[in-house]
């Protein structure tokens, strides 16, 4: 594919889905700075990728990009300090704000450690409420399947979580 | 917490709705990506290092894909503020160097001045003379300037890796940085040196410290430290890309000197080299005991007082030769345990030669399960981890 045409196709691509991927993204970071290094890191993924997102699998494709994105700024946070910063989230009384945002913000956190098809599959399900049927298309695999990432992915955030919080 | 809580925090970060001025971040930066892309016809790499230096992403990412694009041949970038990205383009592109390195403290190691050019150096140890390295030939040509004599160095294999210019090592280390996007990249500000304002920058993993000072002004390198296991290494005095009288790096026999004839075989190293380095030092040096410490740095320093206890020897000079050349090779031995990040640990102090029940060094090599541990009595044993000698 020569530059013009790969240029033309990333136009499209940005043009189709920029809105599902911010939301992602969003839901992913709950930072605007994390939100911010995962996008560039995604446009870098989308550009470098930009054969492979030529064709029916390309929504695939770019959720993987979408999440290594995220992993990635993740990764880049953790290392400058070792924390994560606090979710900016609705109005609650201060405990309990303080509470859920770091809660939000240790699922947001160990999401992005999961293996790539359970994090896939997380997403989906909680922060695109898709059935489990169009997860087992997504994921290639039976509805059981997709139930069972799911289900393993739950199970993992629990242990990490229960980790994190003693 | 139960899965049903997880799962509330699962649904309420599901529900959260796309804040305005987030889509706008999104729609801004996806945009400028895009216009950058349309705007320009440069090969596409190099557009990645332009979007990526103006938008700030991290240092690290950014020296990953500029690494890329030099392996293209673009050409330097400069920018207003000196970055991780700035700093390492010398390091990568220059074709001369000319520097000075010390092999241990700054205090008390080994100075070694080098002169590169491409892949040849001109390394040049004090009282022990200067050695060509022809780093695509796999060659070394050893000059003695006291008794005149020259030795062609066959270094094919694993040794023509292990002999490449410090410069090349960091250029390794800077290059491999794209395989480890973990590896974090820490400014550490700003300090004087030799005179000159310097900005700092630590790159850091386990088993290695990579410090670069550059100039604030020109963003070039001058101070590099490296710190790998045990050993450091300084680079100081760098100058990059200056005219450099080539026929210094040249392959052919100086007049007045005689040739060797033979080439000495360090196409391979390995243990055994190394224990006869542990064997003349103790032996011959110590008077039976083995040395306090092990580094690049004490190797270096006692290496002309083993030649001279090898020259002692009531032996042929042939035998002699070979005697040094896998000393060498044992060096080498040592020093690839470092740069491939071996684990290795050297327990001899206080442990007299021919102690059987002694451990003096131990190494894991790649890959394997055990170690490998040598004895006072220098025999090799292999022990399983638990196993190993207190």
């Amino acid at each position: 594919m020569n530059y013009t045409k790969r240029a033309e196709l990333f136009r499209q691509l940005r043009a189709k889905h920029i809105g599902c991927i911010s939301s992602v993204l969003w839901k992913l970071t709950g930072d605007r700075e994390l939100f911010t290094e995962a996008m560039q890191y995604t446009l870098l993924g989308m550009w470098q990728h930009i054969e492979k997102l030529n064709g029916r699998k390309a929504g695939a494709y770019i959720y993987r990009i979408v999440l290594t994105a995220n992993s990635k700024a993740w990764r880049d946070r953790i290392g400058k300090n070792g924390h994560f910063n606090h979710t900016e989230g609705q109005e609650q009384s201060p405990d309990e704000k303080l509470n859920r945002i770091e809660l939000a913000g240790m699922v947001r956190q160990e999401i992005s450690r999961l293996p790539a098809k359970q994090a896939k599959a997380i997403v989906m399900r909680y922060f695109e409420q898709q059935d489990y049927e169009n997860i087992a298309v997504q994921l290639c695999c039976t509805q059981a399947g997709a139930r069972s990432h799911v289900s393993k992915a739950i199970a993992a955030l629990k242990n990490k979580l229960a980790v994190l919080i003693e | 917490m139960n899965n049903e809580k997880i799962e509330e925090i699962l649904k309420n970060i599901g529900a959260e709705k796309l804040p305005a001025d987030v889509l706008e971040i999104a729609e801004h930066k996806s945009r400028d990506f895009e216009k950058t892309l349309t705007q320009s016809k440069q090969p596409k790499l190099i557009i990645l290092r332009d979007y990526i230096m103006r938008n700030k992403l991290t240092k690290l990412a950014a020296a990953a894909v500029i690494i890329i694009a030099v392996t293209i041949g673009v050409s330097q970038f400069l920018g207003g503020t000196v970055t991780f990205a700035d700093v390492i383009q010398p390091i990568l592109n220059a074709r001369t160097i000319v520097l000075d390195l010390v092999v241990g403290s700054e205090e008390t190691g080994l100075l070694v001045h080098d002169i590169v050019v491409g892949t040849k150096i001109r390394r040049t140890i004090p009282n022990m003379g200067p050695t060509i390295i022809d780093l695509d030939n796999a060659r070394m040509l050893r000059l003695d300037p006291l008794d005149k004599s020259a030795v062609y160095v066959d270094i094919q294999g694993p040794f023509q890796k292990g002999m490449k210019n410090h410069i090349g090592l960091v250029r390794d280390i800077v290059a491999d940085m794209e395989n480890h996007p973990e590896w974090p990249v820490q400014e550490l500000g700003q300090r004087q040196i030799d005179g000159q304002r310097a900005v700092g920058f630590l790159l850091s993993e386990p088993k290695m410290k990579l410090t670069i000072w550059a100039d604030t002004e020109t963003a070039a390198p001058i101070r590099i430290e490296l710190l790998m296991g045990q050993s450091q290494t300084i680079i100081k005095n760098i100058e990059f890309d200056v005219l450099v009288d080539e026929s210094l790096v040249s392959m052919d026999i100086p007049d007045g000197y005689t040739l060797y004839e033979g080439e000495l075989d360090y196409t391979d190293f390995d243990e055994q080299d190394f224990i006869i380095i542990l064997q003349f030092w103790a032996e011959h040096v110590l008077g039976g005991n083995f040395p306090d410490s092990m580094s690049a740095e004490d190797i270096l320093k006692v290496a002309p007082v083993l030649r001279q206890k090898v020259d002692q020897l009531n032996i042929s000079d042939e035998e002699k030769m070979q005697i040094g050349a896998a000393m060498g090779r044992g060096f080498m031995f040592f020093r690839q345990l470092e740069f491939s990040r071996t684990d290795w640990h050297y327990v001899g102090k206080g442990v007299e030669f021919d102690d059987a029940n002694t451990a003096v060094f131990l190494y894991r090599p790649k890959g394997s399960d055990t170690y490998r541990v040598i004895y006072g009595d220098l025999s090799v044993k292999d022990s399983a981890p638990e196993d190993l000698p207190q």
